[in-house]
């Protein structure tokens, strides 16, 4: 995946953490990463401004 | 690109709306310590003022000023009483709007009860909690028990025995948000993004 940009300030963000979540509804279910029982996430924060931000691993 | 010199923000969270709360005082309490720090910025967050609907849950209801004010922490400040051995349910609900706000930050509690016991039950009743959304909980905690006689009815603190506790409480807590702020920012999670 690309590097995330910060939707705030453009800056490039930091990858810090990964959170498993859990699917809300049924369009949620295709996302589920069998492997690892859950929706998979990448945390990122913003070294200029602090923004946080997640985004569902895909593939 | 990094910004160093920005201030803390460390909220405190008022985590009860039932009429007559003592954890109010508490709470203006804890926000005037905060505010007394040089580099660190505070807002006292009423959950009775959150409009979030009953009606739902989760990130669906996001509301975006808490939101906004959850991205902006670097730690967070939880006054919560203890009801009936647990927290406030409207607490959970309003913790629960939010997510990526709170990964990798620093979170304490401040227990208050009527009772002997200073909320020790609502604060171990919350680490999983926190744990699951993302929260770092420090090992300290501040305890108010008997609140009813800790203030006076204007709600100025009686017994000075608590300002050491919070002092201690609040180092602790801005030793990890500053380490946690560092480690979110500029340290990458190992490995290729998947």
């Amino acid at each position: 995946m690309t590097p995330l940009l910060c939707p705030r300030c453009g800056n490039p963000m930091n990858r810090h953490a990964e959170k498993l979540v859990a699917p809300i509804d049924a369009s949620d279910a295709a996302a589920v990463d069998p492997a690892l029982g859950g929706i998979l996430e990448e945390v990122y924060a913003c070294p200029r401004c602090g923004m946080c931000s997640m985004r569902r691993v895909v593939g | 690109m990094t910004a160093p010199d920005r201030p803390l923000f460390i909220p405190v969270i008022l985590g009860t709306v039932r009429r007559g709360r003592m954890s109010e005082p508490v709470a203006r309490l804890v926000a005037g310590e905060i505010a007394r720090r040089p580099g660190i910025e505070t807002a006292l967050i009423d959950i009775a003022t959150i409009p979030l609907p009953t009606n739902d849950a989760g990130e669906a209801i996001k509301d975006p000023t808490f939101a906004a004010q959850m991205t902006r922490a670097d730690a967070l400040v939880i006054i919560s009483p203890e009801y009936n051995h647990g927290y406030s349910g409207l607490l959970k609900h309003a913790l629960d709007s939010c997510l990526s706000e709170y990964v990798h930050k620093a979170v304490g509690v401040v227990g208050v009860s009527a009772g002997p016991f200073g909320g020790t039950r609502t604060i171990e009743n919350l680490l999983p909690v926190f744990r699951e959304l993302g929260l770092v909980a420090i090992f300290w905690d501040v305890n108010f028990s008997m609140v009813q006689n800790a203030f006076d009815e204007t709600g100025v603190l009686k017994d000075a025995a608590y300002l050491p506790r919070i002092d201690k409480f609040l180092r602790e807590l801005v030793w990890m948000a500053k380490t946690l702020r560092h480690g979110r920012e500029h340290i990458a999670l190992e490995g290729q993004p998947t």
